[in-house]
């Protein structure tokens, strides 16, 4: 039937839009509607309870403490390891544990137009050492000294974009002491802090490009449960995570081309207070490397397994 | 009709706002000049260098006679975390010396942003050149630095393995064959005088 068919009796008096909506309402309710959708919260706003408090215009001051233990095993090695005598650095590799605490100052440098933040977090009042096996000696981290990574995140710990991951990237910088902590210190959040002793598995993926030839693609699988805030924490939320992480990289550098694909397993615990902000958080990963120097052709050459686990903490400078 | 764009006209900021203000592409955390970016980049050096071109010119004006004269000048320093300049220096080429202190003079008065990175190494040439719109020193485009390299980003190494043990490492994993053959000439010059081979030296950067 068409339109001119239809009887005068059930024609509406509303334009056909909103006949389409079922929308029949007076005029001036439909004048408040635009102000209405204004200071309407988005969707996710309604399932989003648990959040990090990041401040702008504050400098956050936390604390970190963490042991690395990498031990280093030489699966193949290529016929150009021949002519040199590789017994004394292969002991030196084989076995490595290192300690490093100190400060991580945080501060929100930017907002961006979509409401993600840019945290800028610096490493200063680093001190560590480095034990293999016979005595510990002080590490020397003056190259990681007063560092920064920039991280773009939305206030959940989902991270978009890093830069800066370039200048502790690499050997003889230190990087691989503090990732973790950093990427740590943002660790992706539940919606909603799990309920009944049950489990809330979250899912996610990461990206963290150490230089512009080469990303840690990894993929985050944990799950949340309730976890017990210390009693001097009043209305504190803990959440207990364990889980699994995979990762591949790739360096595309012509000069060092290898590729990596590692697994580990995670667990933690994060301690927010009321408002958000992060009080501490501990964790532990446990990290298999698989690492591949391959040849001009891309046939492989080297085979390193590295295994490599992270027992840190974090911790807030500010009082409960 | 009019009533149902007067709806529309209403409802369609409303829908604006209800959804946030929307990304953009440009937005970037590196971007030159951002808070959130922590290092020089060349685009922040030579922003700087070219503000201070009148005043490399003043150099030239007092010290320098002609084109033939001028050769091709470069300035090199460095520029500490600070941002203040160091080890700033004139390669003067057939350039009167006369030129070098004055450069160096104007160098030591520039100032850059203070940076989270290493101390940049940076080199700048100077172009001066003299034509039917007279004698001026050009902008030169590109500003040259020497960035530390990353190296094996995708091993996990001890913070305080020596520059020898990681020169050993690269040529094990990946050097290619015709740098290890230029190892081994080199090893095998010096067999006579050291049996006991130590590893490579280091590099420069070490």
């Amino acid at each position: 039937m068409s339109r001119d068919d239809t009887p005068s009796s059930t024609r509406s008096r509303y334009p056909g839009l909103l006949r389409f909506a079922a929308v029949k309402t007076s005029w001036k309710t439909l004048l408040l509607l635009p102000l209405l959708l204004a200071l309407a919260p988005p969707a996710w706003a309604a399932r989003r309870t648990l959040i990090y408090k990041l401040p702008p215009d504050t400098v956050e001051g936390l604390t970190f403490e963490a042991t690395h233990r990498v031990q280093t095993e030489f699966v193949e090695l290529p016929p150009e390891a021949e002519p040199y005598d590789t017994d004394a650095l292969f002991a030196s590799l084989a076995d490595v544990s290192t300690t490093i605490s100190g400060r991580m100052e945080r501060v929100v440098a930017r907002v961006f137009r979509d409401r993600s933040l840019g945290l800028v977090t610096r490493f200063i009042d680093l001190e560590g050492t480095v034990d293999r096996g016979e005595k510990q000696v002080p590490a020397p981290l003056d190259g990681l000294e007063g560092k920064s990574v920039s991280l773009r995140v939305l206030d959940s710990g989902e991270v978009l974009a890093g830069s800066g991951w370039e200048h502790i990237a690499g050997a003889r910088r230190g990087g691989d002491l503090v990732r973790s902590v950093l990427l740590q210190s943002v660790l992706r959040l539940p919606f909603v802090v799990p309920a009944n002793g049950g489990a809330l598995p979250t899912r996610f993926r990461l990206r963290v490009p150490l230089e512009p030839l080469v990303n840690l693609d990894q993929d985050w699988d944990i799950a949340y449960r309730e976890g017990t805030p210390p009693a001097d924490c009043k209305r504190c939320v803990a959440l207990d995570y364990e889980g699994t992480v995979k990762e591949v990289a790739e360096d595309r550098h012509p000069a060092r081309p290898m590729t990596r694909e590692s697994a580990a397993e995670v667990k933690g615990t994060i301690v927010l207070d009321k408002r958000g902000l992060l009080q501490t958080h501990s964790f532990t990963l446990t990290w298999t490397h698989e690492v591949q120097s391959l040849r001009e052709n891309e046939t492989p050459r080297a085979h390193v397994r590295q295994v490599h686990a992270v027992d840190g903490v974090i911790r807030s400078e500010v009082g409960r | 009709m009019s009533r149902l764009l007067l709806l529309v006209f209403l409802l369609l900021p409303g829908f604006a706002l209800a959804q946030g203000p929307a990304g953009d592409p440009r937005d970037n955390l590196d971007a030159t000049g951002t808070p959130t970016d922590r290092y020089l980049d060349a685009g922040e050096l030579r922003e700087v260098l070219h503000a201070a071109n009148e005043e490399f010119y003043g150099c030239y004006r007092k010290h320098v006679r002609g084109t033939k004269e001028a050769g091709e000048v470069a300035v090199v320093f460095t520029v500490e975390r600070s941002g203040a300049v160091s080890e700033a220096r004139a390669e003067l080429d057939r350039a009167p010396e006369a030129l070098g202190p004055c450069l160096v003079e104007v160098l030591r008065g520039l100032e850059f942003d203070d940076h989270d990175g290493d101390p940049v190494v940076v080199s700048y040439p100077l172009v001066y050149q003299v034509d039917r719109q007279g004698a001026r020193v050009l902008p030169y485009p590109v500003v040259f630095t020497k960035p530390r390299p990353v190296r094996l980003p995708l091993l996990v190494l001890p913070v305080d393995l020596s520059p020898g043990e990681l020169r050993m490492l690269e040529r094990i994993l990946v050097d290619d064959d015709a740098a290890l053959a230029q190892d081994k000439a080199v090893r095998e010059g010096r067999a006579g005088e050291a049996s006991d081979e130590a590893p490579p030296p280091p590099d420069a950067e070490d």
